[in-house]
């Protein structure tokens, strides 16, 4: 009785190892930053997907089949220096995905909500992220930041 | 003892197996710098002079006037302009001329092997071109990005 418990532990073990392999195969590539360069007091600097400066994510996922998957952007709403901060908004116009690392057939979609795709195994996911700074007057010089977190999720 | 370890294993697996996303950070970055956008500030020249010479004569492109010169795409972009004698480049960075589209200044485009070249003067009447500013030696210039 006991060696047959084992062997059902074993074969359990061997499936679950196997399955929980493949799920975890969910990569993201941050392969750009989000970077505004010089940006000037008054003055609105726009970044737009198709940029160098723009954040750029590659996704690969393994898992067997065509699955659905949402990938959903935490977006701040300003670049913070101490105490100063310059707002920034994230739009349509200035995101796109695709699954070629080209800039010709990027489909825009809003950040500010999941982008639900179909995403077959070992097929590439792009994200290009910018963005629109609008820099107040009266604040200090010196290099503003912040985060944002991508999460993607298989649906 | 080899019975422990492949439950650990299996309640570890089951634990990943229930992990279906993956997340990662992306930094965003912007350096403030002092001055304005688009400005040519010309240290040579008498405030008085610059009033004087730019209302009139602004908006031909001859000798008397300021020839703004402006080549490249979005970065390293060269700005010339000449002020009777005198002449300068700057190095500024094109993506900026975006945000100074105005409607009073007029603009000769010419493609340039690819760049985009263009020639711009201030419109005399030009908001921007305030005596005030003038006399603190800032040109504004009102370009238009093509």
């Amino acid at each position: 009785m006991n060696k047959i418990y084992n062997i059902i532990l074993l074969l359990i073990f061997i499936l679950t190892y196997d399955i929980s392999y493949s799920q975890k195969t969910i990569t993201i590539i941050t392969e750009n930053d989000l970077n505004f360069g010089d940006a000037y007091m008054g003055y609105t600097t726009t970044i737009n997907h198709t940029e160098a400066g723009a954040a750029k994510f590659r996704i690969r996922q393994t898992v067997l089949g065509n699955p659905y998957i949402s990938a959903t952007l935490t977006l701040p709403t300003a670049l913070v220096n101490g105490s100063y901060s310059i707002p920034v908004i994230f739009g349509p116009a200035t995101t796109a995905w695709s699954n070629v690392d080209l800039p010709a057939g990027r489909i825009n979609f809003d950040p500010n909500s999941p982008l639900i795709i179909r995403l077959q195994r070992n097929d590439y996911l792009y994200i290009w992220l910018g963005g629109v700074i609008n820099v107040p007057t009266n604040i200090v010089t010196g290099v503003y930041s912040s985060t944002i977190t991508i999460t993607i999720t298989i649906l | 003892m080899l019975k422990h370890a492949m439950l650990a294993c299996v309640l570890i697996n089951g634990i990943i197996f229930a992990q279906n996303h993956s997340k990662t950070l992306v930094n965003i970055k912007a350096r403030l710098i002092e001055g304005t956008a688009i400005s040519i500030i010309d240290h040579k020249l008498q405030p008085e002079q610059f009033s004087k010479i730019a209302y009139p004569q602004l908006s031909n492109y001859n000798s008397d006037g300021i020839f703004v010169h402006i080549s490249g795409y979005k970065n390293n972009v060269m700005v010339g302009y000449r002020y009777f004698n005198f002449s300068e480049f700057d190095s500024i960075k094109a993506n900026r001329f975006e945000q100074m589209i105005g409607t009073h200044s007029t603009l000769q485009y010419i493609n340039d092997q690819g760049n985009c070249l263009f020639i711009y003067e201030p419109f005399p009447d030009s908001e921007s071109m305030t005596k005030e500013k003038s006399h603190n030696k800032i040109c504004y210039i009102s370009l238009v990005y093509n």
